[in-house]
């Protein structure tokens, strides 16, 4: 409860905060660089409903609308970005929804090699037809330090908070504390080595389950569950010509509630290539080696939003750029996911095309 | 035979007063150029101090006026710094005609002590030519010789360097006593400063296109992840809020250093004040191989900004290098021609 106060109190400063700054900043009359998209699409989901059995194809449309913007002063970066979305089923309303992201950040230099950041980031996901509602949000304090040696340094903390507007089950607030430190080996290839620790706090009751039939019998703890999660991570980017990134992240979660602890390989690629003057070709693939590292007996679902849970994809993207901030795309996704059910996955293949329109 | 050796010691009685009263001259003018060139150089170190002096008190100005308030001694402060600043530009523009006047006075110095070692040279080569002298007078004239022409080769090297001074500062132009040859070398100067900014504008034209073109991939790579994030079920964990991952998004290296950088700042892309009408700047001053990876989509799209802007300097240099040197060549033809009718 005393984190969730924290986060929350800490949130309503930020925003007041960015407020201010917005405020003081406009008067000075300095420049903004913004930056907006608009895209439509038409997409085939042949697994919409993320069931294991009895798969249903439909054809969907989605809407999405971004701005960016970014500001410098002097000593200082602001930068925000919006993105809202619709996605609906025309047959099946259940799937409609309407997604909000918001993110501002203000970075800032403290001293000669130091900077430091303050970030607010949130997402609300609202099902029309479905009370699973939900919205996450996230809000971060960091310091990065240049150390010589082409290395930085930076430290953060996140406190954030899942919030399903039915149901508290599986609300949790959150501390996140992290350290990375990144080395550039030349202008467009870094490296960069990480280590974060998080600690969730659900808003329900640890279990455990009683022998000799752990399955039928459980035993409520007095606290909450609470898991702490360690990510440790390692990244190659190189930003040139073309954009690439390879990541390793190892997660491994320790719960105080039966079941839940897991250990978590990722395995994660980004590729952008420009193949010709107005063809770009970007390819994103995920793959996950999930392990629970006790038995669970219970058949409550992880999540109410299956969407909340990846596990192995590939997307391959062709975009075409058109006249005047126009272009056209086509993205061909497949999905192996983990299903609201521990270890039990579905599949789904998607391709979507549509048009896109920046200003 | 004892009339050649008489006319002979004649001929040496008039020549060696003809010599030394050659190099009595020479002497002066050498001395002359030795105190116009001290004069010179501390004129320049004078203006090397405003110069530096100006650039700290603009730097300080241009950090008090981006501040929104000013408060009453902020104010006063800057209204203090504006006015030093004014009376360090006088001072800079008193001692830039005084400059460009001492710089003229030693390079017609130079060309009078070169024409005296041209004389001195021909003397001696007359007279190594024409007489047989005694073994320890022949050594002597040619020791002379060689030290002449060693000096007149140095000067002539100080001569092309101020040339050269000239061109950098784009005042280059023709004199009265020219010869062909020199405008011609002129041109041909020209020629070559004009082929290397065209070169240097082509380098920075492919630079433009490889920043645009990387800009562009880095964000679109962003968009597609957020739009992933978004709409096709990416993992909040590992997504872009909560992850704390900015995909060089917020990876501004200058705000760790502090300052806006300078490239953004159009005043340093422009041209500074100490570097005002010269064309030095164009190859130095920035360094186009930026370190792009750590910095934001803001920053390296002011810095193609201020990369296009100095392109279009060099260009517009190169073409008034280009029509410059056509009328020099064209110049150089016409004294060609007065001098073969002549």
């Amino acid at each position: 409860m005393l984190l969730r106060n924290i986060s929350q109190s800490y949130q309503c400063l930020l925003i007041v905060v960015i407020i201010i700054h917005l405020s003081v900043s406009g008067a000075a009359g300095s420049h903004w660089h913004f930056r907006n998209r608009f895209q439509a699409g038409l997409e085939w989901d042949d697994n919409f409903q993320e069931r294991q059995t009895g798969t249903e194809t439909a054809i969907g449309g989605r809407l999405l609308v971004q701005s960016r913007g970014e500001k410098r002063g002097n000593g200082y970066l602001f930068s925000y970005h919006y993105t809202g979305a619709f996605q609906g089923y025309a047959p099946h309303l259940r799937e409609d929804k309407l997604i909000n992201e918001g993110k501002m950040r203000f970075d800032f230099h403290l001293f000669k090699g130091i900077s430091g950041g303050i970030e607010g980031w949130g997402r609300h996901k609202n099902f029309i037809y479905e009370p699973i509602d939900y919205y996450l949000i996230s809000s971060t304090a960091s310091l990065r330090a240049l150390i010589g040696w082409n290395l930085t340094v930076r430290v953060s903390l996140q406190p954030q908070q899942l919030n399903y507007a039915v149901n508290d089950y599986y609300d949790y607030t959150g501390l996140e504390t992290g350290i990375a430190l990144t080395k550039n080996f030349s202008r467009k290839l870094s490296l960069e080595l990480g280590w974060r620790h998080l600690c969730l706090e659900f808003n329900r009751t640890a279990q455990q389950g009683v022998q000799p039939f752990p399955e039928r019998h459980f035993f409520s703890f007095a606290q909450n569950q609470a898991d702490k999660i360690q990510k440790y991570s390692l990244q190659f980017l190189y930003a040139g010509q073309w954009f690439c990134s390879l990541s390793y992240l190892y997660e491994y979660n320790q719960s105080n509630s039966s079941g839940f602890s897991y250990r978590n390989h990722w395995l994660i690629a980004s590729l952008s290539k420009k193949i010709s003057a107005s063809l770009l070709l970007r390819f994103y693939a995920m793959l996950q080696q999930k392990n629970y590292t006790e038995p669970f007996y219970t058949n409550v679902p992880l999540e109410l939003d299956t969407e909340k849970i990846d596990s192995n994809f590939f997307i391959v993207d062709l975009s075409r750029t058109l006249t005047g901030g126009a272009a056209v795309f086509m993205r061909y996704a497949w999905y192996k996911n983990e299903s609201l059910y521990r270890s039990i996955y579905y599949q789904k293949n998607l391709l979507t095309t549509g048009l896109e329109y920046r200003f | 035979m004892n009339r050649m050796v008489t006319l002979g010691w004649l001929f040496i009685g008039l020549w060696v007063p003809l010599v030394w009263a050659q190099a009595a001259d020479t002497d002066q003018l050498e001395k002359n150029i030795g105190q116009l060139e001290q004069r010179l150089a501390d004129f320049t170190a004078q203006r090397e101090q405003y110069v530096r002096q100006a650039d700290e008190l603009a730097r300080q100005i241009s950090e008090l006026k981006a501040k929104s308030n000013l408060n009453y001694f902020q104010r006063s402060r800057l209204e203090n710094q504006l006015s030093r600043s004014q009376e360090l530009t006088n001072k800079i523009e008193t001692l830039d005609p005084a400059i460009g006047a001492l710089k003229n006075e030693v390079r017609e110095k130079r060309k009078s002590l070169i024409a005296q070692y041209d004389l001195i040279i021909k003397n001696i080569l007359a007279q190594l030519k024409a007489e047989k002298l005694p073994k320890t007078q022949k050594t002597a004239l040619v020791k002379t010789l060689t030290s002449t022409k060693e000096k007149r080769e140095i000067l002539q090297t100080q001569i092309e360097i101020s040339l050269l001074e000239l061109l950098r500062t784009n005042t280059i132009v023709l004199e009265a006593n020219d010869s062909p040859r020199q405008i011609k070398a002129k041109a041909d100067w020209l020629r070559d400063y004009e082929k290397r900014l065209r070169t240097r504008a082509i380098q920075m034209d492919r630079i433009i296109n490889n920043l645009k073109e990387e800009i562009e991939i880095r964000e679109k790579m962003v968009e597609f992840e957020q739009e992933l994030s978004l709409f096709d079920h990416r993992d909040e964990s590992i997504s872009e809020g909560a992850s704390q991952s900015d995909n060089g998004q917020v990876r501004s290296k200058d705000v760790l250093e502090g300052g806006a950088p300078d490239w953004a700042n159009n005043a340093y892309l422009q041209n500074s004040e100490s570097s005002k009408s010269s064309i030095l700047p164009l190859f130095q001053d920035f360094t186009i191989e930026k370190d792009v990876l750590n910095m934001s989509n803001l920053d390296i799209q002011a810095y193609i900004k201020g990369l296009e802007s100095r392109k279009q300097q060099v260009e517009l240099t190169a073409d008034s290098l280009r029509i410059k040197a056509d009328a020099f060549e064209a110049k150089a033809r016409q004294a060609e021609q007065i001098e073969r009718r002549e």
